[in-house]
C-alpha cells in the first residue's frame, strides 16, 4: 500500500489534469506515476518528486493539450438557425409575453428612437458653417453694486465688434448685423412687410459660409445699396427671373430707398439660430445713420456680434484681456470703473441654439436635451428589464429544453449563445414595429416639435447606425442576465424538471424591480411636478389683466393724431379703452437711465438698474394696474416736468418704508427732472422666470409704438374688423397684426409647456412599459401560484385577501423605490424649478401624491392578473395533477 | 498526415517496439531505451515521438494492463503496423546500401 506521503506531489499532478487533454491523460498520468515508483525505489524520494515534477512540466508538448473537443466543426451557423427556430415557436407558444416583451421593447425603441431623432437635430444646430468651431457671438453682460450679473445682452455695443478685429490678433475677423425691423419691400406690382431687413459688415462671409448661386462673396456688399437675398426671397419677388442686378425698393415710414441686388445666396438651413433674408450692404448703414451713435463702447446695444477665431485659441484667455480695453475706452458709467458695470464674453456658435438667451434666463434648450437623452435611455434601459425579468421568470418553462441540449452535448457557452440569439431576435422584431410606428407618429410630432426630422436611412446614415447599434446593445443586454442565469443550470436539475437549484427570487432580479419601480415612481413624481408648476405660472395672478386686450403696432402716423385714434376707437360701444405704451407687460424690460433721487434735497445717485416704460393716462386703466399711493397720470408731459410712477419694487429698493412715503419726491431720471406722482402695485412685467425688476413709468411726448385695447366680449369679431380698418385708414400699405394679451402671456412659456409636453409624453410612455412588465411578471406569478391560491381560496380565503397576500409581496419592493426614488427626483426637479423666478414648492404633500398614484398605478396592474385567478374557481387550478 | 519520414529517434522508438513483443508501453520503451543505449529520453520527448508514429500510421496502439503502481491507471500498449515494418525494412535497406558503397579506403586505421 502506499503511503500518502510517498505519493507524488500533488499539484503537479493537478497542473497536468489541467492543461491534458482527457484523451491522453490516463496514459501519461499512469506512465509518470509509474515511472516516480520505479524511481522511488531506485533514487529515493527527492529524486523521484523532483523528476516527477520535471516529466510533468516536460508534458507540455502540443500532442498533449487540451484541444477544442467539439471534434464536428462549423455548425454554429445550423445551431443559429435552430436557436432562432426554437425562438420562434416560443414566442407563438406564449403569445401573452411574447406579446408585452415585443410592445414594452418596441415602445422604448419607438421612444427612443424620437428621442434620438430631435437630440440629434437640436445639436447639430450652425454646425455646417465651415469654421464653426472658432464662430463666437460676443455677449455683452451688465453687473451689479454687488457685481454679480444684472442683464445678459445677446447684442452688443457698436465698437465691439470693430476693436475686437482691429486689435486682436487671435481674431480674424468679426461681423456686425444691424437689424431693420418691419420694412416694407416692393419690387414692381410685389409688396411684403418684411420682419427683417438686415445691415451687415461683408467680413459675414470670412465668418459664415453661405453658398452664392448668384453674385460671389467678395463684391456683393461693397457699394451701399447693395442687397443679398436668399433663394426663395428672391423667388418671392423675382419668380423665376434672375435676381442679380433688379432693384428692391424699401420703405420705412418716411424712409425710402432702392437697393440694388448683388447677389443671392442658398437659404439658411432649418437648422441655424438666425435665419436672415435680407443681407444689405453696412455702407448702406454708414450713410443713413448718425455716425456719433456707431461709436459706442456702452450702451447702445442694438449690434449682433460675430467673431472667427484663429483655429485652436481659446477665446478665455481673449475674453480676460477686454476689462482693460473697456476701461480705457468708457469715460464714464456714473464714477465707477466701467469693466465693473460692464463685461464681454464669447457664447460658442455650436452652443447658441442650446442656450440662445446666453444665460438671460429661462430654461435652456440644453437642459432639456439632457433630460430627453435621459429618459430616452432610461425607457429603453425599463424595457429591456422586463425582457430581463420576464424571460428568467418563466425559466421552467424551458427547464426540460436545456437539460436536452446539454445531453446531447450543448455547453455553457452554446446555452448562452441561444438565449442571446433569443433576445436579438426579439430585439429585431420589436425594432420593426417600433420603426414602423415611429415612421407613422414622425409627421405629428414634426410639426408639434417644429422640426423637419427624417427616419429615411439614406439621408440619416448616422440614425441607420446608430439603430443597429441599439438593436445590438438591446438584444445583448436584455439576453445577458437570461443567458448567464439559464446556462447555469445542472443538467440533473433541469431534467427533473423540478424548481432546480435556483433561488426562486434572486437578488439580481428584485434590484431589478426595484430599479424599475424607481424610475417609474420618479417619473410619475417629474410629470406631477412638472404640471403644477406649469398650471402655477400660468393661473398665476400677474397683477394686471390680460384678458380682451388686444395688442398692435401704434404706428408713427397713428403716434402723430393718438388722441383722434382714441377717439375713434372710444366711440365704439365694444371698446372699452385705449392706450399705447412704448412696451407692453409679458415683454421684456428694456434700457435704464442713471438715476438720481433728492431726499430732503440730498443728491444720491441710484446704484440699481431701474428701467423705465413709456405709459399714457390709459395704460393703467386699461390694464387695471392698482394705485397704491398717490394718482395716475392725466396728459402727457415735456420732459422737463416729468411726473413718475414706480412699482412697489423700485419703492422698496429706493429706500422708502411705505409707498406713501415716495409720493412727492423729487427724481432726475435721465434728462427727465420730475416728482413721483403715484406708486403702483407689483406686477408681472416680464415672465416669472425672472424677479420683479424696480420699475419707473413716466408719460412723456415721444411715440409710443404699442397699442393696448381693452374690448368687451360681445362680438369680438367685428370689434377685430373695426380695429383693422382703423388701423389701415392709417397705414394703408401696412399688415394689421394683433395678438390677445392672454396669448402673449401664455406664449412666454410656451418653450416650457412644449418640453414639458414632450417629456410628460416620454414619462408615460416610459410608466406605460414598466407597468407593462409587471404586468407580464405577476401574471406569470400568479399562473405559478395558481394551485397555491386555490388551496387557500378551498380552505376558505375571501378574494379580499388574496389580493392582499399578493401585492405584500410587492410592497417592500414599491416601499424600497419609492425611497429611493423621493431624494433624486427631487433633487433634479429643484433644478428645474429654479429656472423659475416664482415656482412650487415640492412638499411632503406633492411627494406623498405622487407615491400614491406610482403605488396606485403597481396595485392596479397587479390586483388586475391576481383578480383573474383570485375569482376563477378552485377546481380549474386544482384537477389536474 | 506530415508525410511519412522516418526520423533518428522514431527508429530507435519503433525498433524498441518491435524489440518489446507485445509489452511495449511508454515506460517499458523508455527503460528498454535507457538500457541499450546511452541515452535517457524523457517521458514527454517518447510520448511525443510515439504520437507522431502514431499519426504516421506506423504504430497502433490499444489500452489495458492498469496496474497498482499507476494508480489504476490503464497502459497504452504500442505494436508495429505492416507499414512500420515496411518503413523499417527499407530504412535498414537503405542503410545497408550506402554503408556497402562506401570504399574500404575509408576505414583505414579506424580498425
Amino acid at each position: 500500500m502506499n503511503k500518502p506521503t510517498q505519493n507524488p506531489p500533488r499539484w503537479a499532478d493537478r497542473m497536468l489534469e489541467w492543461f491534458c487533454s482527457d484523451e491522453h491523460l490516463e496514459i501519461l498520468q499512469g506512465d509518470l506515476h509509474e515511472l516516480y515508483e520505479y524511481r522511488l525505489e531506485q533514487k529515493g524520494r527527492g529524486m523521484a518528486r523532483l523528476h516527477y515534477i520535471k516529466d510533468a512540466f516536460d508534458m507540455l508538448r502540443p500532442f498533449a493539450l487540451k484541444k477544442n473537443r467539439s471534434k464536428v466543426k462549423n455548425n454554429t451557423l445550423a445551431m443559429f438557425k435552430n436557436y432562432f427556430k426554437i425562438s420562434f415557436r416560443n414566442m407563438l407558444r406564449h403569445k401573452v409575453y411574447s406579446v408585452i416583451n415585443i410592445v414594452g421593447l418596441s415602445l422604448g425603441i419607438v421612444c427612443f428612437l424620437l428621442i434620438f431623432l430631435y437630440v440629434q437635430d437640436e445639436l447639430s444646430y450652425d454646425r455646417y458653417h465651415e469654421h464653426a468651431d472658432d464662430i463666437y457671438r460676443v455677449i455683452t453682460e451688465n453687473y451689479n453694486e454687488g457685481g454679480e450679473i444684472s442683464r445678459v445682452h445677446t447684442y452688443t455695443s457698436p465698437m465691439h465688434g470693430v476693436v475686437l478685429r482691429n486689435d486682436y490678433a487671435q481674431v480674424v475677423t468679426s461681423v456686425r448685423f444691424n437689424p431693420w425691423n418691419f420694412p416694407i419691400v416692393k419690387s414692381g406690382n410685389k409688396q411684403f412687410e418684411e420682419s427683417f431687413f438686415n445691415f451687415v459688415e461683408p467680413t459675414i462671409f470670412d465668418v459664415f459660409s453661405f453658398e452664392f448661386i448668384e453674385g460671389d462673396a467678395e463684391n456683393s456688399l461693397n457699394e451701399p445699396f447693395s442687397v443679398v437675398l436668399t433663394e426663395s426671397t428672391a423667388r418671392k419677388y423675382f419668380e423665376d427671373e434672375v435676381a442679380f442686378g433688379k432693384t428692391l425698393r424699401v420703405i420705412d415710414g418716411s424712409d425710402e430707398a432702392d437697393f440694388k441686388v448683388t447677389g443671392v445666396i442658398r437659404d439658411f438651413p432649418d437648422q441655424s439660430h438666425m435665419s436672415y433674408n435680407f443681407l444689405a450692404s453696412w455702407a448702406t448703414y454708414e450713410k443713413i445713420e448718425n455716425p456719433r451713435s456707431l461709436d459706442d463702447y456702452y450702451g447702445n446695444y442694438n449690434y449682433a456680434t460675430y467673431i472667427r477665431l484663429e483655429k485652436n485659441v481659446n477665446p478665455e484667455t481673449l475674453a480676460a484681456q477686454l476689462p482693460a480695453m473697456l476701461d480705457k475706452n468708457i469715460t464714464d458709467i456714473n464714477g465707477a470703473v466701467p469693466s465693473s458695470k460692464v463685461g464681454i464674453r464669447f457664447q460658442k456658435l455650436t452652443d447658441i441654439h442650446l442656450n440662445s438667451s446666453a444665460g438671460a434666463g429661462g430654461t435652456t434648450n440644453s437642459y432639456y436635451i439632457t433630460l430627453f437623452s435621459a429618459i430616452g435611455v432610461l425607457v429603453l434601459l425599463i424595457a429591456c428589464i422586463n425582457y430581463m425579468n420576464l424571460s428568467t421568470a418563466k425559466y421552467s418553462n424551458r427547464l426540460k429544453e436545456i437539460g436536452v441540449r446539454k445531453v446531447l452535448g450543448a455547453r455553457k457557452t452554446n446555452i448562452s449563445h441561444q438565449f442571446l440569439a433569443e433576445s436579438l431576435l426579439y430585439a429585431i422584431v420589436a425594432l420593426i414595429l417600433g420603426f414602423g410606428i415611429a415612421l407613422l407618429v414622425l409627421p405629428s410630432v414634426n410639426s408639434f416639435a417644429g422640426k423637419q426630422m427624417t427616419l429615411n436611412p439614406t439621408e440619416n446614415t448616422s440614425m441607420l447606425l446608430f439603430v443597429v447599434a441599439v438593436i445590438l446593445g438591446v438584444g445583448l443586454l436584455a439576453g445577458s442576465y437570461p443567458a448567464a442565469f439559464m446556462s447555469r443550470f445542472k443538467v440533473v436539475g433541469a431534467l427533473k424538471g423540478g424548481k432546480a437549484d435556483v433561488g426562486r427570487r434572486s437578488l439580481f432580479r428584485t434590484s431589478l424591480v426595484v430599479f424599475q419601480f424607481t424610475i417609474t415612481i420618479g417619473l410619475v413624481i417629474g410629470v406631477v411636478v412638472v404640471e403644477r408648476q406649469i398650471d402655477f405660472i400660468k393661473n398665476e395672478d400677474p397683477g394686471f389683466d390680460r384678458e380682451l386686450v388686444v395688442n398692435y403696432w401704434a404706428s408713427p402716423t397713428m403716434n402723430r393724431s393718438m388722441d383722434v385714434v382714441k377717439a375713434e376707437l372710444e366711440a365704439n360701444p365694444n371698446i372699452v379703452s385705449a392706450a399705447t405704451s412704448s412696451r407692453i407687460p409679458t415683454g421684456r424690460l428694456g434700457d435704464a437711465l442713471n438715476t438720481k433721487t433728492f431726499l430732503q434735497d440730498r443728491e444720491e445717485a441710484v446704484n440699481f438698474r431701474l428701467p423705465f416704460i413709456r405709459i399714457d393716462e390709459d395704460f393703467l386703466d386699461v390694464y387695471n394696474i392698482d394705485v397704491l399711493a398717490g394718482g395716475g397720470f392725466s396728459e402727457a408731459l415735456p420732459d422737463s416736468v416729468q411726473k413718475f410712477l414706480l412699482n412697489e419694487t423700485a419703492v422698496k429698493r429706493l429706500g422708502f418704508n411705505t409707498p406713501q412715503e415716495a409720493v412727492g419726491q423729487r427724481i432726475e431720471y435721465g434728462w427727465y427732472t420730475g416728482f413721483v406722482e403715484g406708486v403702483v402695485e407689483d406686477f408681472h412685467f416680464e415672465s416669472m422666470h425672472a424677479a420683479i425688476q424696480p420699475m419707473i413709468l413716466m408719460n412723456d411726448s415721444r411715440n409710443k409704438r404699442q397699442m393696448s385695447v381693452k374690448i368687451l366680449s360681445t362680438n369680438i369679431p367685428s370689434t377685430m374688423d373695426f380695429l383693422e380698418d382703423q388701423f389701415k385708414k392709417y397705414n394703408p400699405e401696412r399688415t394689421f397684426n394683433a395678438s390677445f394679451v392672454d396669448d402673449l402671456y401664455n406664449n412666454q412659456y410656451k418653450g416650457e409647456q412644449k418640453l414639458s409636453d414632450i417629456s410628460k409624453t416620454f414619462s408615460v410612455m416610459a410608466i406605460l412599459i414598466a407597468s407593462l412588465g409587471l404586468l407580464g411578471l405577476v401574471s406569470y406569478t400568479m399562473e405559478q401560484r395558481a394551485k397555491e391560491i386555490s388551496v387557500r381560496k378551498v380552505l376558505g380565503a375571501s378574494v379580499n385577501s388574496i389580493l392582499v397576500l399578493v401585492n405584500k409581496g410587492y410592497a417592500g419592493i414599491l416601499l424600497i423605490s419609492f425611497i429611493i426614488a423621493t431624494p433624486v427626483a427631487y433633487y433634479f426637479l429643484s433644478g428645474w424649478l429654479d429656472s423659475f423666478a416664482y415656482h412650487i414648492s415640492i412638499g411632503a404633500g406633492l411627494i406623498a401624491f405622487s407615491g400614491l398614484l406610482a403605488g396606485l398605478i403597481a396595485v392596479v396592474t397587479i390586483c388586475a392578473q391576481a383578480l383573474r385567478v383570485a375569482m376563477s374557481n378552485p377546481i380549474q387550478h386544482l384537477r389536474n395533477e | 498526415m506530415k508525410g511519412t519520414y522516418l526520423g533518428e529517434f522514431e527508429e530507435i522508438v519503433l525498433l524498441t517496439i518491435g524489440v518489446l513483443q507485445g509489452d511495449a508501453y511508454g515506460v517499458a520503451i523508455k527503460l528498454e531505451i535507457e538500457k541499450r543505449t546511452e541515452r535517457k529520453p524523457s517521458i514527454g520527448a517518447l510520448h511525443s515521438a510515439l504520437s507522431r508514429l502514431e499519426d504516421k500510421g506506423f504504430i497502433e496502439s490499444r489500452e489495458g494492463g492498469a496496474t497498482k503502481s499507476r494508480g489504476g491507471r490503464r497502459k497504452r500498449y504500442y505494436t508495429i503496423t505492416a507499414a512500420g515494418k515496411r518503413t523499417l525494412v527499407k530504412a535498414n535497406e537503405l542503410r545497408n546500401e550506402l554503408f556497402n558503397l562506401i570504399p574500404n579506403l575509408s576505414f583505414y586505421g579506424l580498425n
